[in-house]
């Protein structure tokens, strides 16, 4: 059974705004859910809440930034593996 | 251990204010943010020296400490002990929370350098902005592998934090593929989900295979005799000998394909990339009378 984080409780504990939290869901960025009239998170979600959460307090970068920011990391990502791949590829030459 | 110019770190003049300095240090933090600069170890690096430096600097005991100790730090334990009798110690920052560093990768525990710690010992304790993460810390990881071992599906234990943990490496794995052991990192704060372990399989390259995707290369030397005549050849594959059929007329160079003898497909049990062979053909040296008579026969012949 998967541990689903309550919202309520995180907001607790990191002293994060409620509001950033519904920005992000806005701007489809985390997608909670409801069950029961409390609010969860999908542990996956919590990495790239905490992530988020970095970026909006200690690099003051705005809502639309760090939407930004999340589509140029996924493409990081994929190039990164990409070019692995191709390093590995390489290696039949050397 | 060197001195550290933390005003170099932060690219600023040593007379530089304290709003100067936040500038400098917020431009470089955004530079050098972990969460910007994912797998980039050299960024993560720099980003805990703007950090230490930043610690250093802008709080304003700390910096004047540094300004008269930094360059003779030899000397700071003197002061350390005047520091303990004052019984003052120092507040916080205002650094930047840097979540990703896990114990585990190297970085060492506090994430302060040496000179730091020598000057202002381990106890100060990073201050941030936004203090509390919720989930445990990530940690990551290599695991090195042979080629061979990568071939097989097997247990290894590495350790973390001194603990130590047994993990099933499946066959087949790439070279720098990650990994996530959901709920291995760190504990998480007061209930919340531990973090996760990232590892990363690095392999050593094999002298003998090379390794493209599934598929498998050799080199195999066949002597000049049977790549003519075509026969039977031993090749000595990933998982034992094999004969194969050399065809007559093999050329030098040429490839062939054994199906089915290469590297095992990760995570699809019982399938196998291919082992593709290259014919190096030895022509022979050292050759007796007779041998030699016998080639100027099919010379004349051919």
């Amino acid at each position: 059974m998967e541990e689903f984080i309550i919202i309520e409780e995180y907001i607790r504990h990191s002293h994060i705004e409620p509001q950033f939290i519904a920005l992000l869901e806005e701007n489809d960025l985390i997608h909670p859910k409801a069950i029961e009239n409390k609010r969860y998170l999908h542990p996956d979600e919590l990495s790239d809440l905490e992530r988020y959460a970095r970026l909006y307090y200690d690099l003051s970068i705005n809502i639309e930034g760090i939407d930004a920011i999340h589509h140029l990391l996924e493409r990081i990502r994929a190039l990164q593996e990409e070019m692995q791949d191709l390093r590995n590829r390489l290696q039949l030459w050397e | 251990m060197a001195y550290i110019d933390y005003y170099k770190v932060l690219e600023i003049s040593k007379t530089a204010s304290p709003e100067e300095i936040k500038k400098a240090y917020r431009k470089l933090a955004r530079k050098y943010h972990p969460d910007l600069n994912p797998k980039d170890v050299s960024a993560q690096r720099k980003f805990q020296e703007i950090n230490e430096a930043n610690e250093v600097l802008s709080d304003p005991e700390k910096r004047k400490k540094y300004d008269e100790y930094g360059e003779n730090w030899k000397q700071a334990d003197q002061f350390e002990q005047a520091r303990q009798q004052q019984g003052g110690g120092f507040g916080g920052g205002g650094g930047y929370t840097y979540h990703d560093f896990g114990e585990f990768s190297g970085f060492g525990s506090s994430g302060y350098s040496d000179f730091f710690e020598n000057l202002f010992g381990q106890a100060t304790g990073r201050k941030s902005r936004r203090p509390t993460a919720f989930k445990g810390q990530d940690y990551s990881g290599e695991v090195h592998l042979t080629l061979r071992e990568a071939a097989k599906t097997h247990q290894q234990t590495i350790e973390v934090n001194d603990k130590k943990l047994r993990i099933t490496v499946p066959a087949g794995i790439a070279n720098e593929q990650q990994i996530k052991l959901s709920g291995h990192g760190g504990p998480g704060a007061n209930g919340a989900p531990a973090g996760d372990l990232y590892l990363t399989f690095i392999l050593q390259p094999d002298p003998v295979f090379k390794r493209n995707g599934n598929d498998l290369y050799m080199d195999v030397n066949v002597d000049l005799y049977t790549a003519v005549l075509g026969g039977e050849l031993p090749v000595n594959t990933l998982d034992g000998q094999v004969k194969m059929k050399v065809k007559p007329g093999t050329q030098p160079g040429s490839k062939a394909r054994l199906k089915g003898k290469g590297f095992p497909v990760y995570k699809k049990d019982g399938q196998f990339g291919d082992l593709i062979v290259t014919y190096l053909v030895e022509i022979p040296t050292n050759l007796t009378e007779r041998q030699k008579q016998l080639f100027k026969e099919l010379q004349q012949n051919k």
